[in-house]
């Protein structure tokens, strides 16, 4: 886990960003790297977990990360909404990853709780689900990069317009239209019912 | 598709988007023209509209990562749940799917069947459920669904059959029959006395919402009726917490629903307010048919926050189907319903249903007061900070504890690391939320909440936010500071709201009139009162000069310059003043639970003014209504204000020397406040504080004592031992004991004391001057003279430190020193200190100010002593009077007053005139201080002096006697006096005759 002079580097490399889509790419990913770590063994630790009820959603691990790895005096609400746009990409590799591990059948065990065979309409999300998503979202990428790039932090990230916004540089009303879109779009290519 | 395509797209479909449904064809035709493909596409997304998947809805992913194995097929209807014949789908509820069923026996009707959806522990809820079916099928009401029957399937999941309600939800009822506001809250009515049906059978719904709510109809007549709500009891929480993780669609629709404390996950908070809140959201959305918060699309952590900390919409106003007003009254009642502490909700849905039959009976409702109202009580002017401007400084400190507050309510998991972050951010949460309702000067000083204050102050001077949070940032901690006392800190945060909001509005706006007043207050707390007055004429002329002027604003405006008269004793001109101010809330302003604590709190300030005029037995008759008045809107099981009122009462009772009536007084107060608060609380400490002051003033030493004490472990335990309500109690030992001459313990309970004050307000402090001062008392009333005069000077080169050389606490420090010197005979080196003194109050005070009486009778006896004998007879005269017409005819200060005049004439060698006021001196303090006071041996000794002057030494020397066996018992006297008593009574040393 994150010793605390971890927190200090990423906090200052946080600080020193002003575009998420920089040239310096050795800063990103550095940064990266250090948040796609830590997301995934908080991940792991909870569904290590035999009795874990399912209680974690996402991005309430992308906050906790944010909690533990950022100094939380030197944080601003900047540095803050870089932190969750980099997170929410991290995110969702990690979900991306195990929802494929789950297809292919690697995971279980301790998870599955009742046969799902008579799933019923209000389950939740399902592995497939989250795979369509991620090949949905990179479909959606080859035709409008930044309305992807907002549905992806929306999503994992749980940012709101605002933070979005401001991670991209665009004005909130730009994202609020791409995101509407996005919606509608996603949903469709989702099939939904 | 390729982006250029794309693009293009987007663009219309957004604008088509924005549309009015019926110009939409014509627009694409415009806008795609020949294009088909193009055409196509945007229409099928139109179409999803109405469809989008929950994954993608708030944008959310609910257990994406942990959810069960193999992805299964879509769902199929089964055909038989148990003895059920299954027959269609009549919805979906968060818990699963609600079928048409059909039931053969005992009786073939059709009823809906609920199969919950596995994840539940089932064995549980149907046992649990089997364990309670007799209470739940008693629930027989006729608006909410019965419930029939209960059982397992096979694989063990679990089923319940309820009474099949064909309707539609109660939001829908009122759109689509356009109901005007009246019909939809007696409707809500019908709902409310339902749900208090089952309160009072110990049930608690937990998941009211509109689906919930049907209405349907039966012979003629619409019955709402409320279904589920026996299974959310058997299911039990933990259904109600995997229910919240549901799908996201789910989730959010009944988030909008959930309380606070349920939104945050703590399960253990969710009681019959939660259902209480639902129920408002619900009549929120009944009238203005939208929700209060806006949650849609937000992701959850924020969907949360803002349940959590934003004030709902409001209310009046809203584009709605319903006719008809909607009054102050029924606004009231669903933002009681809607608090975000469930303390300051109704209780249960009893006490709902009678605001509501109350208002639609045109009654007025009943008004609780908010049980965190907290009334400063040196300042009249109550100043409350808005919640809503709290929640902001939340969201801005600490969103990021708050945050994790809330996921660590859901994740319920971690450990070590995530405990400790979770105790340090609900700390800081919870200091937070003293900060800004902490302001008593009792309260005790937290030193954390300070450091968090500071913090805050700075992070604010890093960068802004949007505007408007700016400004409510910088007041409600500029008012947290102002409630800590540290006025200089809060003054700079509110000036810069005042002039950020004078940018943005204009000098003349509203908004900036109240921030002028905010400003006033600060000033008042600090004693400024020329600033203050400056800052709350301005707040009163914007507030007057609107075109529509509020009545509400201006008459705050008024309490707060009538509580600056008030604070300069002006004592005509604020009467007037607050008199309009209650005028305005008699007549002009709407009642409502705030505005009648304000009018409560309009008319103790009229009676402290009436009182401070002598006009106390005025002041009483109004103290008295503020106590029905608070007894009768507030209940006393819910509300300190009784109490508070109970102590103003006996107060008044006690400044008219009529200790013996105030006791009962100040101990039903107490007993409401033990009662409420509880015996531990502050609020007990204060009670009993002032019981023991009671009982001290009425000399009855030894329960003042134990009063005294059990406040001060009260404060120790609840708030600190470095506090100002610890060190304060302790001063108020020392004074009990020094007023019993136990100079030891009560030097020991001052010095504790200046310690204290010495830690809690810095090394400098008027405060601590006072400490010092007290000190000085005591040190002297045991001879130790060279240590008090120390004592003494030190306080008043501390106060002349830090303040302005016209501050009236320096004519304290003055006074305390030329006092002690003239009583030591050294009259040349007092009087230029007293004559400072007297310059400072004469400038500042009213004539009537019981300071400025007791600085000028002093005045009079350095006179005295400078042998200018004529000058202090008149001023003495004239003190004399303002006491009397104050305290009536019996005061100890009125016998202080004689013994000096007696003293003076004796000096004058008018012995024949000297007599009679000094019999009158000693008769009073007899009567007033009992019979071994010291103050009764001096007058003794100085009836002795003046008979033996006579020749009168038959009278004389008993009197002399009666004196040194007083004395006897003191543990100083000084040695001049006690040699001139023994002279008169012909006594040695020893005592020999």
């Amino acid at each position: 886990m994150s010793a605390p002079a971890d927190r200090g580097t990423i906090s200052r490399l946080l600080r020193d960003i002003h575009s998420l889509d920089e040239v310096d790419t050795d800063r990103r990913n550095q940064l990266f790297s250090a948040v796609y770590d830590e997301l995934r063994a908080m991940a792991r630790q909870l569904m290590r977990d035999e009795k874990a009820g399912h209680t974690l959603q996402p991005t309430a691990l992308v906050h906790e990360t944010f909690i533990r790895l950022v100094e939380q005096d030197g944080a601003t609400w900047e540095s803050r909404a870089h932190f969750f746009g980099i997170a929410a990409r991290a995110m969702r590799q990690i979900l991306v990853d195990h929802a494929r591990e789950k297809a292919a059948g690697k995971r279980g065990g301790g998870l599955t709780r009742v046969s799902l065979s008579e799933a019923e309409g209000s389950e939740p999300p399902q592995a497939w689900e989250v795979l369509s998503l991620h090949g949905a979202l990179d479909k959606l990428a080859r035709q409008d990069a930044r309305m992807a790039r907002i549905a992806e932090m929306r999503i994992f990230g749980g940012l709101t317009g605002e933070e979005t916004a401001h991670v991209l540089r665009v004005s909130p009303r730009t994202v609020d239209g791409d995101w509407s879109v996005a919606r509608l779009w996603l949903s469709r290519e989702l099939g939904a019912a | 598709m390729n982006p250029e395509r794309f693009g293009r797209m987007k663009e219309i479909l957004l604008t088509a988007l924005a549309l009015p449904k019926e110009e939409r064809a014509a627009y694409l035709d415009r806008a795609c023209g020949e294009d088909a493909e193009l055409r196509r596409e945007v229409t099928e997304l139109l179409g999803q509209k109405d469809r989008t998947a929950g994954i993608v809805k708030t944008g959310a992913l609910e257990n994406a990562l942990g959810e069960a194995a193999s992805p299964g097929p879509r769902p199929r209807m089964p055909g038989q749940v148990g003895p059920y014949r299954i027959l269609g789908i009549l919805g979906e509820g968060g818990m699963g799917i609600v079928y048409r069923a059909e039931q053969q026996v005992p009786v073939h009707r059709e009823v809906a069947l609920k199969l919950v959806r596995t994840g539940i522990d089932s064995a549980g809820a149907v046992a649990r459920f089997e364990s309670e079916r007799q209470v739940l099928a008693i629930m027989d009401h006729p608006n909410i669904a019965r419930l029939f029957d209960a059982g397992s399937e096979d694989n063990g999941r679990p089923y319940f059959v309820m009474e099949l309600v064909r309707g539609v939800p109660i939001t829908e009822y009122c759109r689509a029959n356009r109901l005007e506001v009246r019909e939809r809250v007696r409707l809500h009515l019908e709902v409310c006395r339902a749900v208090r049906h089952a309160h009072r059978r110990g049930v608690i719904h937990r998941d009211l919402k509109p689906s919930n709510v049907l209405v349907t109809m039966a012979g003629g007549q619409s019955v709402p009726k409320v279904i589920d709500f026996s299974i959310a009891k058997a299911l039990g929480e933990p259904a109600l917490g995997t229910e919240f993780r549901t799908r996201t669609g789910q989730v959010v629709g009944t988030l909008e629903y959930m309380s606070p404390e349920q939104a945050a996950g703590r399960v253990d908070a969710v009681d019959t307010r939660s259902d209480v809140y639902a129920l408002g959201v619900v009549l929120y959305e009944m009238i203005a048919e939208r929700l209060p918060y806006d949650v849609a699309g937000q992701p959850l952590p924020e969907a949360v926050r803002r349940i959590a900390e934003e004030p709902p919409s409001p209310l009046r106003g809203a584009k709605t189907t319903a006719t008809g007003r909607v009054d102050a009254d029924l606004h009231t009642i669903v933002n009681k319903c809607l608090e975000k502490d469930p303390d300051r909700r109704y209780g249960s849905a009893a006490e709902l249903v009678e605001d509501l039959e109350r208002h639609l009976d045109s009654r007025p409702i009943l008004a609780r007061p908010p049980s965190t109202i907290y009334q400063l009580r040196k300042l009249v002017g109550r100043h409350r900070v808005a919640f809503g401007a709290a929640a902001l400084v939340f969201a801005f400190l600490a969103v990021f504890s708050v945050t994790l507050a809330v996921q660590l309510g859901i994740q319920r998991r971690e450990r070590a690391r995530a405990e400790a972050q979770a105790r340090k951010a609900e700390r800081v949460t919870e200091f937070l939320k003293e900060a800004f309702k902490a302001a008593r000067e009792d309260r005790g000083y937290d030193a954390t909440v300070k450091e968090t204050l500071d913090a805050a102050a700075e992070k604010l001077a890093k960068g802004e936010r949007d505007p408007e949070a700016d400004v409510a940032i910088r007041q409600a901690i500029g008012d947290a500071y102002m409630n800590f006392g540290e006025y200089d800190k809060a003054e700079w945060l509110l000036r810069e709201a005042l002039e950020m909001q004078e940018r943005r509005l204009g000098p003349a706006h509203p908004e900036v009139g109240t921030a002028h007043r905010s400003l006033a207050v600060n000033f008042l707390g600090a004693e400024k009162t020329e600033e203050a007055e400056r800052e709350a004429r301005r707040a009163l002329e914007i507030h007057e000069g609107q075109r529509a002027p509020d009545p509400r604003l201006v008459a705050l405006d008024l309490g707060v310059l009538g509580a600056i008269r008030l604070l300069k004793y002006d004592l005509d001109d604020a009467e007037p003043l607050i008199r309009r101010q209650i005028a305005l809330y008699e007549n002009e302003i709407r009642r409502s639970d705030q505005t009648i604590q304000e009018l409560a709190t309009a008319k103790e300030t009229l009676a402290e003014v009436l009182q401070n005029g002598g006009r106390v037995g005025e002041a009483e008759v109004i103290v008295r209504e503020v106590l029905e008045l608070r007894r009768r809107t507030g209940g006393t099981d819910r509300t300190t204000g009784v109490a508070m009122s109970l102590d103003n009462l006996a107060y008044i009772l006690t400044r008219q020397g009529k200790s013996v009536d105030a006791e009962p007084i100040f101990r039903e107060a107490l007993e409401i406040r033990r009662k409420i608060r509880g015996p531990g609380h502050p609020e007990t400490a204060i009670s009993l504080r002032n019981l023991g002051l009671c009982l001290r003033s009425l000399r009855r030493f030894a329960e003042a004592e134990g009063a005294l004490r059990e406040a001060a472990a009260i404060q120790l335990e609840a708030l600190g031992r470095e506090t100002p309500g610890y060190g304060s109690v302790l001063v108020e030992l020392g004074v009990l004991h020094a007023a019993q001459d136990h100079v030891p313990e009560a030097e020991r309970f001052t010095r504790e004391a200046l310690e204290i004050q010495r830690k809690v307000y810095g090394e400098e402090h008027t405060v601590v001057a006072g400490g010092l001062r007290s000190l000085g008392r005591i040190l002297e009333a045991g001879g130790r003279y060279d240590e008090a005069e120390a004592a003494f000077r030190s306080g008043l080169a501390m106060l002349e430190e830090i303040l302005a050389p016209d501050d009236v606490q320096i004519s304290y420090g003055l006074a305390s020193v030329a006092v002690f010197l003239a009583l030591r005979g050294r009259f040349e080196e007092a009087a230029p200190l007293q004559e400072r003194a007297v310059a400072i109050v004469e400038r500042k005070q009213d004539k009537d100010a019981p300071e400025r009486i007791a600085t000028l009778g002093w005045r009079a006896f350095i006179l005295d002593g400078l042998g200018r004998f004529a000058e202090a007879e008149a001023l003495r005269d004239d003190c004399l009077t303002r006491t009397r017409r104050i305290f009536g005819d019996e005061h100890p200060w009125i016998a202080s007053g004689l013994h000096a005049r007696a003293m003076a004439l004796r000096r004058q060698r008018r012995f024949d005139e000297a007599l009679p006021v000094a019999r009158e001196a000693v008769a009073m303090r007899r009567k007033l201080l009992g019979g071994d006071h010291k103050d009764l041996a001096a007058s003794l000794l100085e009836l002795a002096e003046i008979l033996a002057l006579r020749g009168d030494l038959g009278e004389a020397r008993p009197a002399a006697r009666e004196a040194l066996a007083i004395w006897k018992k003191a543990p100083f006297v000084d040695p001049p006096l006690l040699a001139r008593a023994r002279e008169i009574a012909g006594e040695g040393e020893n005592g020999e005759r």
